[in-house]
Order: structure tokens, then sequence, then C-alpha cells
């Protein structure tokens, strides 16, 4: 089943406008509103759904166009830094702790009962596991992003689980004249906290439109979808050479693709390669009609699987795979397949507007194997110029952990 | 007729598709393609950059609005857009009056 062209398309603005979610928002509604009447009024001319989709998104026009004419034209305005946003909160959520702690410390009630003594312990625990997470938000890049928004509502939960608790316990020892008025305050700290916990990771600024988003192939499958028109159009037009960089992987999984052990990775495959799609600098990748590659045999061994893309230039394509959720998944490879024996990954320079073939790819990798990296086939630790380019191989550091395989 | 031949004129256009009734942009793009016979056939995407533009500088205001259940952004003209149509508008006829007295003239 192919994806909806729509959802890819506004995926793809998603991932280049700048600005918050709370901005980016209201362009992604208007264009989704668009595009859906857009693909209606066309399937009553006579296409058919995913044609009439298609459509639609082509007549919009590539999502980098459109972000850089909003960018020039209008502007989102300047948010406060994100970091900023995130000090205050915890800078409160410490406040509602020391409150806290205040009033068992220095001004302990008479009769502590064990249903204060657990309200308490619950609302301290709240504040600092919201503290917590907000933190780690932070660490992992508060940046765009909807997938977020269940992790900043366990906060907020734990937040208000933790006013709960103060109020009933305030309720239950309502004998316990000073705990009344700070614990309400505190509570209402808590409440404060978690909102702006939410505040926090509406993202102040979205990852500038070159690198970001997603995640897309494992150490060894493949994905692969003839990209959506505009997609493609939108890749070349960034392209500033004549030259695409290709690149395939190859792995042989543990156990057959319908067995649970590897579902962690077959279930991923959807996400992961829509997420290619929709990243900067993304050309094409191998695909059947699945949708995805892990079914293009390529040997006599079903368990061998490959994957096969183009990227406009190496920086998109190793931001692709390093810096982007992308990652997560490739480093759970040991889980789902055989340790290699040879090169598992090669990359080489390709022809703008001409695509790979699985038998060109397996070729490429058969010369690393036999020669070592060079300007025909290489990896991200020599990474060649194009060649029209001059310049040394560049070693892209790419993290090792992600590299070797012990 | 394409983009470039359009610039410039843009946001006159715009204004005079949302002057006789607020619009959603999709609608907005309908109707000048409608009303230009098929000639302006837009790329669609930069009609928004300009709708936002044209809101900011208070020539335009929008608010959502639920059409055949659908949420849209629904844009209409400001008192300050409609002066300024005024004066595009004039200036426009004066151009056009121009050009057409030196390539067509009517005897």
């Amino acid at each position: 089943m192919s994806p909806d062209p729509i959802a890819a398309h506004l995926r793809a603005l998603a991932a280049r406008l700048p600005g918050s979610h709370r901005q980016t928002a209201r362009m992604l509604a208007e264009v989704e509103a668009h595009l859906r009447d857009s693909a209606a009024a066309l399937g009553q001319s006579g296409l058919t759904g995913p044609a009439a989709a298609s459509e639609a998104v082509r007549r919009f026009g590539a999502a980098d166009m459109v972000v850089d004419r909003l960018q020039r034209e209008a502007p989102f305005p300047d948010e406060p830094h994100v970091l900023l946003r995130a000090a205050t909160s915890i800078v409160i959520a410490a406040a509602g702790l020391i409150a806290a702690a205040m009033l068992v410390v220095v001004n302990p009630p008479p009769d502590v009962g064990w249903a204060w003594r657990i309200g308490v312990s619950a609302f301290a625990l709240a504040v600092l596991g919201h503290g917590g997470l907000t933190l780690w938000l932070l660490w992992s890049q508060c940046r765009v992003d909807r997938s977020r928004v269940p992790v900043v509502s366990v906060g907020v939960v734990l937040a208000m689980a933790g006013a709960v608790a103060v109020v009933w316990s305030v309720h239950l020892g309502m004998t316990i004249g000073d705990w009344q008025g700070p614990g309400v305050l505190s509570a209402a700290l808590i409440a404060l906290q978690g909102a702006l916990a939410v505040w926090a990771c509406y993202p102040a600024r979205r990852s500038p439109p070159d690198h970001d988003v997603d995640m897309r192939r494992e150490p060894a499958t493949m994905h692969v979808v003839p990209a959506s028109t505009s997609e493609t159009k939108t890749s070349k037009e960034r392209s500033v050479t004549d030259w695409h960089i290709a690149q395939m992987n190859v792995g042989n999984l543990l156990y057959p693709q319908d067995d649970p052990r590897v579902a962690g990775f077959m279930n991923a495959l959807d996400e992961i390669n829509a997420l290619a799609d929709g990243s900067p600098g993304f050309v094409w990748r191998l695909q059947s009609d699945s949708g995805n590659a892990t079914d293009i045999q390529v040997s006599d061994d079903p368990s061998f699987i490959v994957n096969m893309s183009v990227w406009t230039d190496v920086e998109s394509l190793f931001a692709f795979v390093y810096k982007t959720a992308h990652r997560g998944v490739m480093a759970k490879r040991r889980q789902w397949f055989a340790p290699p024996t040879d090169a598992y990954q090669v990359l080489w320079w390709i022809e703008a507007g001409r695509l790979p073939t699985v038998e060109e790819g397996l070729e490429r990798l058969a010369y690393l194997n036999e020669h070592g990296p060079s300007a025909h086939a290489f990896g991200f630790k020599q990474s060649f110029p194009p060649p029209d380019a001059d310049g040394d191989p560049e070693d892209l550091r790419p993290e090792p952990y992600c590299v070797g395989w012990e | 007729m394409k983009g470039e031949a359009l610039k410039g004129h843009l946001d006159l256009l715009i204004l005079a598709a949302v002057d006789a009734a607020p619009l959603h942009g999709y609608a907005i793009i309908e109707s000048l393609r409608r009303r230009s016979d098929g000639l302006f056939d837009l790329p669609e995407g930069t009609v928004y950059p300009a709708l936002h533009r044209l809101e900011q500088a208070g020539l335009l205001a929008s608010g959502w609005s639920t059409v055949n259940g659908r949420r849209r952004r629904v844009y209409r003209l400001t008192r300050k857009g409609r002066r300024a149509m005024a004066r595009q508008t004039a200036e426009w006829r004066q151009f056009a009056g121009a050009v057409t007295a030196i390539v067509a003239p009517t005897t």
C-alpha cells in the first residue's frame, strides 16, 4: 500500500518549517485543508484517490519552495529560547520541592500519620520525576515534535498526581493547621510547572531546514519508495552538484521476517521509511509494492536483505543515519541481524537523475570488500568527494557504537 | 499564466478575490482560476506565504471556520486592505491603460 502523498507532504513541510509547534500548526492545518480540498476536486474530475492526492501535492509545489517563500515573505517572529523556558520550569519545580521539604523539616506536623507521609512523598517524587523528564526532553532536543507529546503528558500527569496527593493529604490532615496553606501553594506550583513543561516542549526553534527529522535504514534492510514526485523534485532542486550519493547496506536477518523476534525491526520499517522520505536531501529509496524493500530477494538466501537509497549529498545522508531517530533503531541491529563478516554498507557517487540498481550496489559492496575504500566505493569514515570536486577523503566520524558490531 | 507573469500582481488579485466575501486559501485560488477563465493558474503553495504576509501587514484578517466539515482559515479584507486595494486598482488601471495605448492604440 502506498503511503498517503498528502501526509508525506505535510511531514516534509513540518520538518522544514522553522518556528514553534504552535506557529507551524496553523500553516500545516491550512495546507492540509487545501490539499484535501484539491484532491477531492481532482477526484471528482476522474482521478483515483492516490493519483488525485499526488496531483494535489504536485500542484501545491515542493515543500522547500513553500517554506522558502514563507520565510522570505512572512517569517515567524522569534520566540523565547526553549532553554529559558525549561529553566523557569525547573526552578519552579525546585521551589515546590523545597516548600515541601521545609514543611517536613522546619515545621513538622504534630500528628504525622501514614496517609500524610504517603501524600508528601508522592508529592516530592512527582516534582522530582517531572523535573527529570523535563531535563530529558531538553537533552534529547526538545524540538519539533508531536511524538514527544505523550512523554510530556506523562510529566503533566505526574505533576497532577502530586498535586492531588497534596490535596488529599491536606484533606486527611485538616488538623495540621500549618500544612494547609503551604500545601495548597505547593500543589499550585506543581500544576504550574506541568503547564510550563508543556510550554517548554513547544519548541522555540526547529532545526534549520537542512538536517533533521528522521530515521530510516536499518543495518540491513532497505526501503525505498519511489519517492513521491514532489519530494524528489524538492531534493533535486536542493542539489548543488551534478552528483548524488548512493548508499546500499545489507544484512542477514537472524530469524524469518514474520518471526516475533524480529518484529521490532519489521514494525519500525514503515515509520522509518516515511521519515526518510521526508528528510532533507532524500531523493529515492529502493522499495517494492509493499513500500519497503525487505521483500526484495536478491540472492538465494531469504534472510539476506538489502537497503538502497539516493541522497543529494553525503551530509544529508549522514545526518539521517546518525543524527535522527533512525539511530535508535540502528543501535538495536545486533538483536536482529547476524554479525557481518564483510562490509555491510557502501557509498558511491552517482550522476544526478540516475537511479542505481541492486546489482550495481552489490558490485560496489564487493569492490569495497576487495579493494578497501576508494572513490569507487567508500564509507562514512573515508568519504570521498564527488567526481567533479577536488579534495581528500573526509572522516565524517560516525558514532563508534553504530559502526562496529561488538 | 505562471508565477513569473503574475508576480507583482498577486497581492492585488488576492485582495480582490476576498473583497466580495471572506474566503479560505483554496477557494481564493479557485476563484482566481475561475474568474480568469483558467489563465491564472497559480503555483498553489505560493498563495499561503502571500496570505500570511498580507495579514501581517494588516491588509487581511483571518479566523478559523468550519466549512463542509473541514476546518479552514478564512481571510477577509480589513479596512486598511480595502484602501490598499483601491489604490492598487487605480495604479493598475493607469498602467494597463498606458500599455494598451502604446501596443494597441484604438485610433
